[in-house]
């Protein structure tokens, strides 16, 4: 019996410590994951709709189970949280994004939230009010971490942007501005 | 003739010795427990993970305060209020 307790005791620092590493693999991908997201949303298309299908389909295809899973995640240990854009965890431009104001201008791209797991065991007490325990990690529970990618590459305009804008000035266009 | 020694039957003190220990080895267990939730033991581990870290993961730097949480303040892209630098160094200059 001692030996059972001491081994649950010990095996929670363990697997905390393998959670961690875990949680900064997934991190490094996620944040690729996010980046090549965010590309695809740069490049020009015929439309907006076409450049946000197109970032989604780069998170589902690193991120999700599948095409068809699409709600749910693929790495267990990072569980998609918040998303505003239709595909858990995932934001299309920040919601501070401002076209015409150049300090909010820059608030375009991809970001990214998931949600980890720290310890097995409930070690770290009850739940706390989220936004409690910290600038960003904060959350619902001291036993997981909040973690957000972010990617702001901005977003090339569309054909249709183009017409609209240089149609008018008889300006010259191909499949670009 | 009965043996003296299984008369007394003295195979009851092994048992007794096992139950006071498992006693005292599940009484320290508990208090090591309460030890970990009443001084948040655990929670001071994943502190550096769940703040510092997590700050670090997003903005590239401990210390910034985002447009979610009161910021920007010290934000490496943020125009207004002397955000903006091109470099972050660890000292934070």
């Amino acid at each position: 019996m001692e030996f059972a307790l001491t081994l649950m005791l010990l095996m929670a620092f363990v697997f905390f410590f393998m959670q961690i590493s875990l949680i900064f693999g997934i991190g490094n991908y996620v944040h690729y994951a996010t980046f090549m997201s965010a590309r695809a949303y740069l490049s020009a298309g015929s439309n907006q709709d076409d450049q946000t299908t197109r970032a989604k389909s780069v998170i589902i295809s690193t991120l999700k189970a599948g095409q068809t899973l699409e709600n749910r995640d693929r790495f267990p240990v990072a569980q998609a949280t918040g998303g505003s854009s239709g595909l858990p965890g995932l934001d299309i431009d920040d919601p501070h994004f401002q076209a015409g104001n150049r300090s909010l201008s820059w608030l375009q791209g991809v970001r990214y939230t998931f949600r980890s797991r720290l310890f097995l065991l409930p070690l770290a007490g009850k739940s706390v009010p989220s936004g409690t325990n910290g600038a960003t990690g904060g959350g619902s529970s001291p036993n997981s971490v909040q973690l957000t990618s972010e990617s702001w590459l901005g977003r090339e305009p569309t054909d249709g942007e183009c017409q609209k804008q240089l149609g008018p000035m008889n300006g010259i266009y191909d499949n670009g501005c | 003739m009965k043996n003296p020694q299984i008369v007394r039957n003295e195979s009851g003190q092994a048992v007794t010795e096992y139950i006071l220990m498992v006693a005292t080895v599940l009484s320290f267990y508990l208090i090591l427990a309460r030890f970990l939730s009443t001084y948040g033991l655990a929670q001071k581990l994943a502190t550096p993970i769940t703040t510092t870290f997590a700050t670090t993961y997003q903005y590239g730097k401990s210390d910034v305060l985002g447009f979610d949480n009161g910021g920007p303040k010290d934000h490496p892209r943020a125009l207004s209020d002397g955000n903006f630098r091109i470099f972050i160094n660890p000292k934070g200059l």
